[in-house]
């Protein structure tokens, strides 16, 4: 396996509470976890388990209180478009269309327009959006926002991708394409994507690791390596050794319910 | 048809409907004719007006001292009222400052400030100007402030995330994510200016349409009285919907 790209040790987070008579919230504790680079990292566990928070703090956007967080051996502090996050809102900018959206990053930064354009334009068509340069937020459906976001995200082409639930709020149908859609671009790009989700089978389908979740404070409970080929596809599904392994995660995640 | 296009001939029809209700009133002699003049009559003022002026200025002469002190307030409220208001809304100490102050003078009807700002300013264009641009201010003030704490907490993480320095978030994110409450507080403060307009007039004005309303009220002139109102209701409908489609247009990304 490769190098370790992020590892997080004996790592800590405390929320203090509204008031100081309010108890802190303890949301993560003896927090171990490494990811290794071009990895798919699926995270699942109970609502609540801090896998959020653990996004977040990898992300930037919330400091732990205590232990270690690195990327690449370095403390991770504050956060940066090499950390790159699909969040589970679509969270586009209304007023700029599609082409504005995915390279107002690079824009900002200085990044020569005439390579930026080519990148841009290769990354739409990759991505199936070729034909929606124009358009706005409003004008496209939750899976082409969520494509945008993931568009805006690769241009950026960042060391890891952070995705925090980004087809949760997905029908079905469309959440099976745009997992072939992730596959397909894992395959050409090979990011590493550290992956939070709550569905056992998405984690499955897309992982290299799942890295099961104890309930709060959320430490890390197993991880599992899963042993199916690339490329994937959904025909995965009926496969009785996928079915096995998701029994066994799916059990491991009971128990933590039931421990509740 | 559309049913934009359907609403609109019914707004059309509407205004209609009214004019005929009241041309059947003044027919039947329902009202006292120097109550309530026949439109007829009181277009027959209107061309009068037109060509003679009125107290000894011109119709234009009327609308346009009117409008120039509207807008005078308005975009004095605007310019100072849009930039303060973002500072207030991105500084929470600032905005400390500010909220009692704005929240003691805000149910105070501005024209309760007439008297004292012509004591302050004397009886020309400053007390005017001034009264409205007050009234104006408070509310770019206010609504600028909110929408600036409203911008979703997400859209910055997002903005942070792309790398955008704090300048940039500010110019690029803050700015055009609180285009709707900016042109909120825009239309709100000229609503806000047209009406007071009319009540400064009230005070020591020699031209403008609330002068007009004022002073034929006061020899009985009600036709005259009732063009100053037209007019003024007119011009404000004109500059509302001349404002809503900037919105509109601005707005654009909101696909309504």
């Amino acid at each position: 396996m490769n190098a370790d790209l992020i590892v997080a040790r004996a790592l800590r987070k405390v929320y203090p509470g509204r008031s100081e008579r309010d108890t802190p919230t303890l949301a993560l504790e003896e927090f171990d976890l490494s990811v290794a680079e071009h990895e798919v990292a699926c995270i699942v566990g109970p609502s609540g388990c801090g896998k959020t928070t653990l996004l977040n703090m990898i992300a930037g956007f919330e400091k732990p209180s205590g232990g270690e967080l690195t990327m690449r051996g370095r403390p991770i502090a504050g956060t940066s478009p090499e950390r790159s996050v699909v969040f589970q809102q679509p969270a586009l900018f209304p007023w700029l269309n599609v082409w504005d959206n995915v390279t107002l990053g690079p824009r900002m930064r200085g990044v020569d327009l005439r390579k930026l354009a080519a990148t841009a334009e290769h990354v739409l068509t990759s991505i199936g959006l070729g034909g929606f340069k124009k358009h706005y937020p409003y004008q496209l459906s939750g899976g082409m926002r969520q494509r945008v976001q993931i568009a805006r995200v690769l241009i950026a082409s960042p060391d890891v991708i952070l995705m925090d639930e980004p087809f949760g709020s997905l029908d079905a149908q469309t959440r099976i394409i745009m997992h072939e859609v992730l596959l397909r671009l894992w395959a050409e790009y090979q990011p590493t994507i550290f992956f939070i989700t709550h569905d056992v089978e998405e984690a499955l389908i897309l992982g290299d690791h799942v890295y099961v979740m104890s309930r709060r404070p959320g430490r890390l409970k197993a991880k599992i390596q899963v042993p199916f080929p690339r490329p994937r596809g959904y025909e995965l599904i009926g496969d009785p050794g996928f079915a096995a392994l998701r029994s066994k995660v799916v059990s491991m995640l009971r128990e933590e319910w039931e421990a509740r | 048809m559309t049913r934009t296009a359907a609403l609109r001939w019914i707004s059309l029809g509407s205004v209609l409907a009214l004019l005929g209700i009241w041309s059947v009133v003044s027919w039947l002699d329902l009202a006292r004719p120097d109550a309530l003049p026949s439109p007829v009559k009181l277009f027959r003022t209107f061309l009068a007006m037109l060509d003679e002026g009125y107290g000894g200025s011109s119709l234009g002469k009327h609308v346009g001292m009117s409008v120039m002190r509207a807008i005078s307030g308005f975009l004095a409220a605007v310019i100072l009222g849009v930039p303060f208001g973002i500072l207030v809304g991105r500084h929470p100490v600032l905005s400390a400052v500010v909220a009692p102050i704005i929240g003691f003078f805000r149910p105070i009807p501005p024209i309760a400030f007439l008297t004292l700002f012509v004591f302050y300013f004397g009886i020309g264009e400053a007390s005017k100007i001034g009264l409205i641009f007050m009234a104006a201010f408070w509310y770019v003030v206010l609504n600028c402030a909110d929408g600036v704490r409203a911008v979703p907490e997400l859209l910055i993480r997002a903005a942070e995330n792309s790398g955008l320095t704090k300048r940039q978030l500010f110019f690029h994110i803050i700015i055009p994510a609180s285009m709707p409450s900016i042109m909120t507080a825009l239309r709100a403060a000229s609503a806000i200016s047209w009406t007071l307009v009319v009540a400064s007039e009230l005070l020591g004005a020699q031209a403008g349409l609330g002068f007009i309303i004022l002073d034929a009220a006061q020899y009985f002139n009600i036709p005259a009285t009732f063009i100053g109102i037209v007019l003024i209701g007119t011009i404000g409908l004109m500059w509302e919907l001349a404002l809503s489609n900037v919105q509109r247009h601005v707005l654009h990304w909101q696909g309504r």
